[in-house]
């Protein structure tokens, strides 16, 4: 059994913060990094699986980022997994989710798991579309948003709770091998001991480029993209004003500010 | 090296590591010299100079070398610090934008100096930031509460530097919420007082009910108001003596719990209060020091647990009460007798047999628990459990030492900052996955090699 876990490194912002000159992305001074809170849930998924097998299997961590992703993988071979991939080069750098999806895609069909977990999104940029467009561009079956999964390692088929609006679920069953987005709340995250900590330094963990993975430069980076990031910034906050004094004159300031408001 | 107290071997440790954590909870303690190499590591990148510039645990040295430094963003972040001292507020006052002024104008700890220095005139933002901060100095408080807004004079009421005059200024032009922080403000007037004493409003009588300044005669007197409110903020009053309470037959149960809170309750007014029909009364008058062994005894039998739990809290609660307390049906009842730390023995023994997590966490915290209780508590599956070790007075070093090593990191963050936590414990702990973790057991470290040098 070999169980693929996505995670991304997720920006979590100061309270003051700069954007970056080109206007499209804020500064990295101003951010802290962590792993996406859904990829831990997504990864603990895969733990219990392997745990309820008789910790049989493999769990591989695959992650598209630059050096300090690394942290995370780091983290989740603490926790357990068995072995980890960063994909990253230069051309790599403004990927959309759909050459992002791309790449983990061909990662996908390197390595041949049996199942993919990812998260529902990335709390950075909560696109919630990558799980999906690697379900979609892998041609498997996809369950989204799942809060509850039954699945025994070498089976044909997993089922699924996914949670829908209003507080309903969704009940299904997908063939294997397929991709799940994972949601929040599905179990509860381990913490890593130190010892596995320790362990996770002496853990494989390969560093490659979209061309090992057989991808050309006009495949990734935002020649590979569909969407552009053509501005980032801080939208314009509403006014408000207390209007203080009788009610003669509370009238006749509100009556002053419907007349500015309307033009006349 | 690992477990020895040198200052010298523990700056030589954190430079080896370069971690910049480490770094900064050893500067203060390092001299000149060793400064320059933490320095390098604690600013080696931007974004730690920024986390550093508004964390309030930075030490004052790290600050007053950010303060000199020529960058926006970093003084934006120093003037929201909670912890600059007053000196460093003053010298990043010093050619300030308004941005960082506006902080420096409403920051707990700027020097009055400074605060008497800010124009703001014809700004509205640094008036209001003068205007609710609580070290604003009187004379200045007299210039903002001219032509000042309702939302302006509320902040300013409740400056404790507020005088007779400003005070009485406030009363006659504030509305009724004003007027209420004027009647509860320390330096209140007499003749203020008087007035709020006849106010129609229950807010202002309520309010003057909680001065702790008022006499016994004006208490007296709103202990007799209509409203319940004011005579429940009267009778909470702590200026009230003992021989004035008496609230049982108030029909008010929020007049009765406020009595029952009162720590200084006489033998009668417990007994006058123990069979009230309000559970939350009588949980409070189970708590009374003065409550005899009868008063115990009977509401040791209460139907509420909560209240059953309060006797077994009560300091004065004789050992054959408390031996049926942790015999109790509810669990929670149970845990507040093995919390006790003169519990005697043969009692905490039944309950270091319990399979509760609220009674073993308990048990973990009680000094009186056996070592081999304890070591066992340690390894505990619910890391909360297991916690409760560390702050054991008498926890055994090899609880320590494998705790030390726990996968929850907030027991390990406990375990760094906690007065047990042995000097082996935390040269490990300085090599620890979480800053704060390492953070703590270096400041922790250095400290003890202070003492020892």
């Amino acid at each position: 059994m070999k169980i693929l876990v996505a995670i991304k490194q997720v920006a979590n912002l100061d309270d003051d913060f700069e954007i970056r000159d080109d206007g499209k992305d804020v500064d990295h001074d101003f951010c802290d990094y962590e792993i996406n809170e859904w990829d831990d849930y997504s990864l603990e998924t895969a733990l219990q699986i392997r745990e309820n097998n008789g910790d049989e299997g493999e769990i591989v961590v695959v992650t598209v980022g630059p050096d300090d992703a690394e942290d995370e993988l780091r983290k989740c071979l603490g926790k357990g997994a068995d072995r980890a991939i960063r994909v990253w080069d230069d051309a790599i750098e403004g990927s959309d989710q759909v050459a992002i999806a791309r790449i983990l895609t061909k990662v996908v069909e390197k390595e041949a798991p049996d199942m993919v977990f990812m998260g529902v999104q990335a709390a950075d940029n909560a696109y919630a579309q990558t799980g999906v467009a690697v379900a979609q561009q892998l041609g498997w079956p996809h369950a989204a948003v799942v809060n509850a999964l039954e699945y025994t390692p070498g089976a044909s088929t997993a089922t699924a709770n996914r949670e829908l609006e209003g507080g309903l679920e969704e009940k299904i069953t997908v063939n294997c091998p397929a991709v799940m987005t994972i949601q929040l709340g599905i179990n509860e995250p381990r913490y890593a001991s130190l010892r596995g900590i320790k362990q996770a330094a002496g853990k494989p963990l390969d560093e490659i480029s979209h061309s090992d993975l057989g991808l050309s430069d006009d495949e990734v980076g935002e020649a590979g993209s569909v969407s552009r990031v053509r501005k980032v910034f801080v939208p314009e906050k509403g006014q408000a004003e207390l209007i203080e004094g009788t009610p003669a004159e509370q009238a006749a300031r509100l009556a002053e500010i419907l007349k500015e408001l309307s033009g006349a | 090296m690992a477990e020895s107290l040198d200052l010298t071997s523990l700056i030589e440790f954190a430079v080896s590591q370069g971690d910049p954590y480490v770094a900064l909870a050893l500067h203060p303690f390092a001299d000149e010299k060793s400064r320059v190499s933490l320095e390098k590591i604690i600013f080696e990148r931007k974004r730690l100079k920024l986390t550093f510039a508004a964390a309030p645990y930075t030490p004052q040295t790290i600050l007053a070398l950010l303060v000199d430094e020529n960058d926006e963003q970093l003084k934006l972040r120093l003037s929201k610090n909670p912890a600059l001292s007053p000196e460093l507020l003053a010298k990043l006052f010093e050619g300030a934008s308004p941005a960082v002024i506006k902080n420096i104008a409403g920051h707990r700890r700027t020097p009055v100096e400074v605060l008497e220095e800010i124009e703001w005139q014809g700004n509205d933002v640094l008036r209001a930031a003068l205007c609710t901060n609580s070290n604003t100095p009187v004379n200045l408080l007299k210039e903002l509460v001219v032509g000042s807004s309702s939302a302006e004079k509320k902040g300013i009421v409740a400056n404790p530097n507020a005088d007779c005059e400003l005070l009485t200024q406030l009363w006659n032009e504030g509305d009724k919420f004003v007027q209420g922080e004027v009647a509860a403000h320390m330096a209140c007037p007499p003749e203020l007082r008087e007035q709020a004493l006849q106010h129609e409003d229950v807010l202002v009588r309520r309010k003057l009910a909680a001065n702790e300044t008022l006499t016994t005669d004006c208490l007296l007197l709103l202990m007799k108001d209509e409203d319940p409110l004011v005579r429940s903020a009267a009778i909470g009053n702590a200026v009230l003596e003992d021989d004035h309470l008496g609230s049982a037959d108030d029909p008010s149960i929020r007049v009765r719990r406020t009595e029952a809170k009162r720590q200084d309750l006489s033998t009668q007014i417990v007994d006058g209060l123990v069979d009230d029909e309000d559970h939350w009364v009588r949980r409070w008058v189970a708590r009374q020091p003065a409550a005899s062994d009868s008063v115990l005894q009977k509401l040791s039998q209460d139907e509420v647990m909560e209240v059953r739990r309060a006797v077994g809290r009560n300091r004065s609660c004789p050992d054959y009460i408390l031996e049926r307390l942790a015999k109790d049906e509810d669990s929670w009842v149970r845990a507040g007798v093995a919390l006790r730390e003169d519990l005697a023995r043969h009692i905490l023994v039944g309950l270091e047999k319990d399979d509760d997590i609220d009674v073993i966490s308990a048990v973990g915290r009680n000094p009186g628990t056996s070592e081999d209780v304890l070591l066992a508590i340690a390894e505990h599956d619910n890391r909360d459990v297991r916690r409760s070790v560390i702050v054991n007075p008498n926890v055994p070093d090899e609880a320590l030492m494998k705790l030390q090593d726990d996968p929850y990191p907030l027991n390990r963050a406990i375990l760094s900052g906690h007065p047990n936590c042995l000097t082996e414990n935390l040269w490990f702990l300085l090599k620890d996955p979480e800053p704060q973790v390492r953070y703590t057991a270096g400041k922790a470290l250095a400290v003890r090699c202070q003492a020892t040098a």
